[in-house]
């Protein structure tokens, strides 16, 4: 499969959530206007358009005129649903944007097939690399698709900034608002997120198509799948995770940073002040002597450059360890091929680590080894079936349809009966199975070989205690599973 | 865009976070450190759990023979892996199709298996490997390549004909065995009877000679012979012609294959001699054989195992240009009665070749000499009558015979 | 003739288990197999390696039996006379008098047969076939129950001659005894330790009780869905692409008559087609021969007949469809 086909959709719906979100808080900001509910198809509609005909459509010989009545074709119902200029404005900015975020995405998956055309120039067994070939970059040079990745760090911190205003600019947010915006922040990402990675599968299903490879039937259906429990993982991760923790927040460090500010811009006058109304801190105890007048104030300076260095290098040594940290816990044996900071957190990690080990003279227990144990033999999910569906079965009626019955229940429990089976064989492999019917099974066989294979009929007495064992065995293979 | 730039984005994220104490900005900077260190550092940490091993045991084909060979990919982790490939990296004589490099995603505790096809198309020793894994991720953020180093030997033996696409008549090459070396009376040979003398067991007695003669008369058998064979290439580079070398030594050698087939199938017990080089790769292969220098020999047996030993000399052999087969029959004069029949498979018959094996036939051995390919100098010796004890035969690839 | 029943079968096969235990430790299965092929009328061949056991295997069910036993060391310089006998001229008489040949018993060892030559082997093979042997033109029938147990080793042994295609075919089963499991050795070499107990060993049948009971054993029953298996999988080693040679009729026959043998030794009268799977080795394998390349790969008859077994189907509940 293609993922091409989707990409478009995933852009379009990337771009919507984002112009929401930008709507939303334009609704905020911008007073007298409010975000209208037939924004979303419009916005939704546009994008859709626009990344599906940039994908597919859209050339270099497309003429100006053409670009300009696709978009007038979006437009123009504002004209006719704002109310008002200035609503009309703001709002043909958003379908505006929505078209053209949207355009940008289409516009990429194109490229990404144009290019992949230069594949065609080099043997299969040249395209070796997954990694670097559609942009002849060496191995490890930087992350693919690229362009996906400026978009979305520049998209979120986009909407960081706008969170962030909003915050500050200390607007009353209703509950549905507050609601509606972390729906669309949390949308937004994930599917900047879904994008990329439907992107990176694109260009690798271009780089595999042309170096001829034997795809897997499904890759993109397990990827997808995998990739869904990841960002829902990461995503309730990153929300559950604590926030507003921060010693060096703007409100903590902001007041003081405000007060050294205005002493440096005003220190005489300040000074002064200070010597008229409150006398007893001129000599009183307790209390640092006031610099001489003789002094130059430029030690205010260098005190706020003390500050700031060792502020910031706090949250630096903080960080440093927080990722050292991080880093010797998950890549225990592999701290040698770090460079970079990476390296430098490791080495400020251990160092502490030193320190602590020789202030507490004990030593750090190894984190054991991360060995899964395999899994046990049990049954499979797929063999669990409904009661329901097999207390409708008709009760076999003889030996041999007791048998049947046992087959079909077993192959459900996960003990196949294959065509070189024999009866005998396939009754040990439920023996293996079963707990109290082990003994049964041995005699329930012996009867059905009998009937099966033998001459002569079996007695009504005997054949009835061998449907009774059945009865029972066919009870107990249902069960299996159950108890577990 | 180098990755250690978005490293330092994700931080400034993190500071932002820090400074105005937002949920969105922290959310992001969750984010951004989950993507850009989390993932990456997470991703080294799964491949340790993943394990590549082959599953086809050690291979060996004739010439036009077609095998699939397996290797296999697991995740012993409980996550997923996003993508994983996988070549197998086959030498190109035995490349069926292009191999082609097996894409899979593998969800956690899973396994898959990547075949490729083989085609053996030329004799020799190949090794298969080492095999070239990548790993990426769902964004595309890390990849990583491994070279598993898990060489396999793949066996290809000279192609054996059978003996009329050589142009040779079983005749040739079993011929009419006559002893050279007793072993004991053969009971299904009566050669006549004599009278019984003391000593004479009583179960030989001819009882119809008896009553004809009146006297006790004993059968006379005859004896027995031992049939064993000695086959002795010549792989000395300069016999062979420098523009025809390769089709002569492939003929040559499978000239030695299907006469050994032929021979030990017969129930013969067949030893091996040669004066060219095994290939490195067949170091490891057990081949039984004896004494030392640049002669390589094999003791004389028979059976299944003995042309299994055969062929693989056969395999991975090469010519030479430092011992001359003249050492080698030289060599052989001087074993008198290791083997009745000797079977020289040689490029050409030249001058000191067919006169050493005039001596060899003096000391007693029946000499057969198959010249792969070429001209035969010494017509006087083709069509001989069958006992005599050096003959010339050629050997040439019949027509079609390879289809 | 009085039809025992098919207990007596089980009881007897217990009876010269317990006897031949005696002297030989484990290999139950073997013993079973060796009863299975004495009840159904055909002849043994056990190859293995020297010193497993073979002639003493032999010699046990021998001396079980209870009737007439010869052995014969099979040597290069054997004659086809010493097999069969010899007329010798007496003077007296003056005329040929027959003396008989080792295999005018009841039970024959032939041991080590691949050390006889192929013409001397070949005397075997009316004997074994036919129940009879003809010398200087006459004609005599041997007593019955008649069973020929050769034992042989591997062909790869030097100064052996490979038993000919159409002398194979005439056993019904060929056994590899193997060596013994750790914990069997050591109870060998204990029971051994003073005297072997094949001196001491004595009969607890008699030739007339085993031809009654092989009479029996052609009465157990044969359900038809069995005898299409037997065929199906007699067909399938024909078409098996890296055999030469398949499986003749003979080898069907002798597959279902051992079947029988091995169901009324369980106490059955009737055979299972796990009957069929427990001889198809010992009954077909030795008749497989194999292509050059396949035996040069290592690969064995019993091999094939263990993929074929997996391969065809049993076709156990026809209205049940199986996995694959």
């Amino acid at each position: 499969m293609m993922i091409k086909r989707f990409l478009p959709f995933g852009a379009a719906l990337a771009s919507f959530c984002l112009v929401s979100l930008t709507g939303q808080y334009a609704a905020l900001f911008v007073q007298g206007w409010s975000f209208s509910s037939w924004l979303y198809p419009l916005l939704f509609t546009a994008a859709l358009e626009s990344s599906y005909f940039a994908a597919y459509f859209l050339t270099p010989q497309v003429p100006l005129l053409g670009r300009v009545l696709e978009l007038s074709l979006f437009l123009s119902p504002l004209y006719f649903l704002s109310a008002g200029s200035k609503a009309l404005a703001v709002e043909s900015l958003l379908v505006g944007g929505a078209w053209l975020l949207a355009r940008g995405y289409g516009r990429q998956f194109a490229e990404m097939e144009i290019k992949s055309a230069y594949l065609s120039d080099y043997p299969p067994s040249a395209i070796n690399w997954e990694y670097e070939s559609l942009e002849s970059k060496g191995y490890g040079a930087g992350p693919a698709v690229e362009y996906f990745w400026r978009r979305f760090f520049a998209f979120g911190s986009g909407a960081v900034v706008l969170a962030i205003i909003a915050e500050r600019s200390n607007f009353v947010l209703d509950s549905l608002t507050r609601v509606r915006l972390g729906v669309l922040t949390t949308g937004s990402l994930f599917c900047l997120l879904v994008l990329q990675t439907g992107a990176y599968l694109f260009r690798l299903q271009i780089l595999w198509e042309y170096a001829q490879a034997k795809i897997q039937p499904g890759l993109s259906r397990i990827w997808l799948k995998s990739l869904s429990v990841f960002l829902v993982v990461a995503l309730l991760a990153v929300n559950a995770a604590p926030v507003n923790y921060s010693p060096f927040s703007l409100e903590k460090i902001g007041p003081r940073l405000a007060g050294f500010l205005q002493r440096i811009l005003e220190g005489p006058a300040l000074k002064r002040e200070a010597g008229s109304d409150f006398p007893a801190a001129a000599g009183g105890p307790g209390f640092l002597p006031p610099p001489s007048e003789a002094e130059p104030s430029w030690w205010i300076a260098v005190i706020l450059l003390i500050y700031l260095l060792s502020a910031g290098g706090i949250v630096l040594i903080f960080f440093l360890i927080l990722l050292g940290f991080l880093i010797v816990e998950f890549s225990k044996k592999e701290l040698g091929g770090l460079r970079g900071l990476p390296k430098l957190a490791v080495r400020v990690f251990k160092a502490l680590k030193r320190v602590w080990q020789k202030l507490t003279g004990a030593a750090w227990a190894e984190p054991e080894e991360n060995v899964f144990s395999p899994r046990p033999a049990g049954v499979k999910e797929e063999f669990l079936f409904s009661r329901l569906r097999f207390s409708s079965w008709p009760e076999p009626r003889n030996i041999r349809a007791q048998f049947r019955r046992m087959v079909r229940l077993g192959r459900k429990k996960g003990v196949s009966f294959r065509a070189d089976h024999t009866a005998g064989e396939y009754g040990f492999c439920l023996q293996k199975k079963l707990k109290e019917g082990k003994n049964n099974i041995a005699l329930f066989i012996a009867g059905y070989h009998r009937v099966r294979y033998g001459r002569d009929r079996l007695g009504p007495n005997e054949q009835s205690k061998i449907m009774a064992l059945g009865s029972d065995l066919i009870k107990e293979i249902k069960n299996l599973g159950k108890e577990e | 865009m180098a990755l250690i730039k978005w490293q330092f984005l994700s931080m400034l994220a993190l500071l932002a976070a820090f400074l105005f104490e937002t949920r969105t900005a922290y959310n992001w900077a969750y984010l951004m450190l989950i993507l850009f260190f989390g993932l990456r550092l997470f991703q080294r940490r799964l491949t340790e759990q993943i394990a590549v091993r082959r599953l086809t045991p050690q291979l060996s084909l004739f010439p036009g023979e077609q095998k699939e060979v397996v290797f296999q990919v697991e995740n012993k982790s409980r996550l997923p892996f996003a993508w994983i490939s996988g070549l197998d990296r086959i030498p190109t004589d035995l490349a069926g199709t292009r191999p082609k490099k097996g894409v899979f995603s593998l969800p956690g505790r899973s396994r898959v298996e990547v075949p490729a096809l083989l085609t053996a198309r030329q004799r020799g020793v190949y090794v298969l490997g080492p095999i070239e894994i990548f790993i990426g991720d769902f964004f595309g953020l890390s990849t990583q390549r491994f070279l598993v180093d898990d060489p396999q030997t793949v066996l290809v033996y000279p192609r054996i004909y059978n003996l009329e696409d050589l142009n040779l008549t079983s005749a040739a090459v079993i011929g009419p065995i006559t002893a050279q070396k007793r072993i004991y009376p053969d009971p299904t040979k009566l050669a006549g009877v004599r009278p019984c003398q003391a000593g004479d067991p009583l179960r030989t007695l001819h009882w119809p000679a008896t009553a004809r003669t009146n006297s006790l008369q004993v059968k006379q058998f005859e004896h027995t012979v031992n049939v064993t064979c000695l086959l002795l290439l010549n792989l000395d580079r300069g016999d062979y012609e420098s523009k025809k070398h390769h089709l002569q030594t492939e003929l040559a050698v499978s000239t030695a294959a299907s006469l050994s087939a032929a021979l030990l199938r017969s129930g013969a017990a067949l030893g091996f001699a040669a004066n060219g080089v095994l290939t490195r790769r067949l170091a490891q292969e057990k081949i039984n054989l004896t004494g030392s220098g640049p002669i390589l020999r094999l003791r004389p047996r028979q059976g299944t195992a003995q042309l299994v030993q055969i062929l693989t000399i056969l395999a991975g052999i090469e010519t030479q240009k430092k011992v001359g087969f003249e050492t080698i029959l030289a060599e052989q004069s001087r074993r008198k009665g290791s083997a009745a029949f000797l079977f020289l498979v040689i490029p050409k018959d030249s001058v000191e070749i067919v006169s050493r094996a005039e001596e060899l036939v003096r000391n007693g051995y029946r000499v057969h000499i198959f010249v792969a390919g070429s001209k035969i100098r010494h017509p006087r010796l083709l069509h001989r009558p069958k006992e005599a004890p050096l003959q010339i035969f050629t050997a040439r690839e019949k027509e079609g015979a390879r289809l | 003739m009085i039809q025992l029943p098919i207990s007596s079968v089980q009881k007897f096969g217990q009876k010269m288990k317990e006897n031949i235990s005696r002297v030989i430790v484990g290999k139950e299965m073997e013993i079973k197999i060796l009863l299975a092929a004495l009840l159904s009328g055909g002849h043994v061949l056990l190859e293995d390696v020297p010193g497993v056991g073979k002639t003493i295997l032999a010699r046990s069910l021998a001396i079980s039996f209870g009737g007439t036993f010869s052995r014969i060391q099979c040597t290069p310089d054997l004659l086809p006379s010493d097999i069969t006998g010899v007329s010798v001229y007496d003077q007296k008489l003056n005329d040929f008098v027959f003396r008989p040949g080792p295999v005018l018993a009841q039970i024959v060892l032939a041991d080590e047969i691949n050390r006889a030559t192929p013409r001397t082997q070949s005397s075997l093979l009316e004997a074994m076939g036919e129940g009879q042997v003809t010398v200087d033109g006459v004609t005599y029938q041997l007593e019955q129950p008649f069973l020929v147990l050769a034992t042989q080793n591997p062909i790869e042994y030097e100064g052996t001659f490979p038993l000919p295609e159409a002398q194979l075919d005439r056993f019904l089963v060929r056994l590899d005894l193997g060596y013994p499991s750790l914990e069997e050795e050591d109870r060998l070499l204990h029971r051994l330790q003073k005297k072997h107990p094949i001196h001491e060993l004595t009969a607890c049948t008699d030739p007339t009780q085993v031809a009654e009971l092989q009479n029996a054993v052609t009465e157990v029953f044969v359900e038809d869905s069995v005898r299409d298996y037997i065929v199906r999988l007699v067909q399938s080693t024909r078409t098996h692409s890296q055999v030469r040679l398949g499986v003749s009729p003979r080898g069907s026959l002798f597959l279902l008559r051992a079947s029988q043998a091995w169901a009324a030794l369980s106490g059955r009268d009737f055979i299972l087609p796990d009957d069929v799977k427990k001889m198809a080795v010992p009954v077909l394998a030795h008749r497989l021969r194999l292509k050059t390349r396949t035996e040069l790969r290592g690969i064995s008859a019993a091999g094939i007949i263990e993929e074929l077994l997996a391969a065809v189907a049993v076709k156990a509940e026809p209205k049940i469809e199986t996995d694959l």
